[in-house]
């Protein structure tokens, strides 16, 4: 390691920042937050309107999407047309943002750090079983991200397009009939529509366990684009430069 | 990995390419260290300078959101919707209904695949009507009156049959039989000299529902004024005797038992749309 100038803690130990996150990546996440709180939420009031899906066999319901309490406490009842109005308009910005992140993606090179790669799928399972607790060994890992995000944040940009061509398909089934025909039908849009939307929650209630458990340092670089980590940690990363450190 | 940085592996030349030691062993791929995008370091100082900014460049935006929102969800209401959102959604529904090819045709199926869908409420139809005693009044862009017809003056015109997913606006459809004569065919009929017009007004005997048909809508041949449902006569929660159907529409367009056709130059009262749905609600 070349000598660097260093903050110096209490105990002598210097402390540098990584980047970690590009500045367009960065609003492009958090500008996505509010985008899809909206797409759901105004989604949840169209769906009102015809609550038809379940969890049940036959005559048999386990679970009713949504009981009345959730309607109620979510403010959803009678409010299709003000969910239309919100859902369609903020729709492309959400569209917008979603195509301009998988454009910057591949055209800087990001994509590298987040498509699965040969070995993920068996990867991603070892980090499953490391998180719960059975593993002891951490598998390795191949820059930022661990094998089983490679597939998550992979994942989320399938079911993005997947909630976009579903709901463009509903939206005009006669003008982009054609877009129906690989869903199955209206009725079968529409149903994966709302399946896509359960995993996104799902994606979101996961997401922030982890980024609660990978700590402040981790939530912060996707607001600066940087982590402060010990001077001597730099190069465990397969990717950061131990030579000049910028004041 | 910098944004102005050209090259995706910018700066791999002056990176320290000594094996650092967290190479995955059993990763059977080729490992090539300009592979990642490179990261930059900073000072403890620079970070700190850092966080200042975002902290700040955060807050700003957030509460910028936050007054936009409420901006929005506290303006006046048009047509039963906030300004802005009305303003978003009559341009959304302006591109559409701008990139609308009216040729489409809604997929038809076969009568064996259909069936009677739900009465969805009776607005505006709520007594039962005597059919022999109903009377469609069709006028002019000046009002003046054109025609008045009674069912068996319709039933006596060309007999189209159109078997489509009709679809409601609340999420349900139902593939079912309507027959009854193409709106293309009953205006040659009826109103042959008509005028320059670009929508009709439809309302029912009580005027307590109405709707606003744009031209194109109602010139399409699989638009009907119907009188059949699974080629059985109208029940009166279907609107007997005549009712209008078009595909082209979710089914608050699909008027029952209207008493008045009206030709007219501008769109007219819609009880929806004045309710925060768009005018046009086309599929």
């Amino acid at each position: 390691m070349a000598a660097v100038e260093t903050a110096h803690t209490a105990d002598d130990e210097q402390v540098v920042a990584v980047e970690r996150h590009p500045r367009s990546i960065r609003w492009m996440h958090w500008v996505n937050f509010p985008l899809l709180t909206i797409m759901i939420y105004s989604g949840l009031r169209i769906y009102w309107a015809e609550r038809v899906y379940r969890i049940g066999l036959g005559d048999w319901t386990a679970f009713m999407f949504f009981p009345d309490g959730f309607n109620e406490a979510l403010d959803l009842e009678f409010r299709l047309a003000i969910g239309m109005a919100w859902h369609f308009f903020f729709g492309w910005l959400f569209v917008i943002n979603g195509v301009l992140y998988v454009l910057f993606t591949g055209v800087s090179g990001e994509w590298r750090e987040l498509v699965p790669r040969r070995g993920s799928l068996r990867r991603a399972w070892q980090v499953f079983l490391h998180d719960i607790g059975v593993r002891d060994e951490k598998p390795p890992q191949w820059g930022m991200y661990n094998d089983a995000q490679r597939l998550t944040y992979s994942g989320v940009i399938l079911m993005g397009l997947g909630s976009v061509l579903t709901g463009f398909a509903i939206y005009k089934p006669i003008q982009l009939g054609w877009l129906l025909v690989p869903f199955g039908g209206y009725q079968p849009a529409r149903a994966i529509h709302f399946v896509l939307t359960l995993l996104f929650v799902g994606f979101f209630v996961v997401h922030i366990v982890q980024v609660v458990r990978a700590g402040w340092g981790g939530f912060w670089s996707m607001v600066t684009g940087y982590e402060r980590v010990p001077a001597h940690e730099l190069g465990d990363d397969a990717h950061t430069s131990t030579t000049e450190v910028e004041r | 990995m910098r944004d102005d940085d050209p090259t995706p592996d910018g700066g791999a030349a002056d990176r320290d390419t000594s094996d650092s030691g967290a190479q995955p062993p059993d990763l059977e791929d080729r490992i090539d260290r300009g592979d990642l995008p490179s990261r930059r370091v900073i000072s403890d100082e620079r970070m700190t300078q850092l966080s200042r900014r975002s902290l700040l460049v955060g807050g700003v935006t957030a509460a910028a959101g936050f007054a936009g929102f409420r901006a929005i969800t506290t303006a006046e209401r048009v047509g039963g919707s906030p300004g802005p959102l009305r303003a978003g959604y009559e341009l959304n529904e302006d591109v559409w209904s701008a990139l609308t090819d009216i040729d489409r045709l809604a997929p038809e199926f076969d009568f064996a695949d259909s069936a009677m869908p739900i009465v969805n409420g009776r607005r505006g139809i709520e007594d039962d009507v005597d059919v022999e005693q109903w009377r469609l009044t069709v006028s002019d862009l000046d009002g003046s009156e054109l025609a008045e017809l009674t069912i068996d003056d319709v039933r006596e015109m060309p007999r189209t049959e159109t078997i489509f997913e009709f679809k409601c606006i609340e999420g349900w459809s139902e593939v079912t039989s309507f027959t009854g004569v193409r709106v293309s065919e009953f205006i040659d009929i009826v109103a042959p000299d008509v005028g320059e017009w670009a929508h009709v007004g439809m309302e029912t005997a009580n005027g307590e529902y109405y709707v606003s048909m744009d031209r194109q809508s109602l010139m399409h041949p699989q638009t009907l004024l119907a009188y059949d449902m699974q080629r059985a006569p109208l029940t009166q929660g279907h609107g007997a005797p005549l009712r209008l159907c078009t595909p082209l529409k979710y089914g608050i367009k699909n008027i029952r038992r209207p008493s008045t056709f009206r030709f007219t130059t501008e769109p007219q009262p819609d009880f929806w749309g004045d309710r925060g749905y768009s005018d046009w609600v086309g599929l």
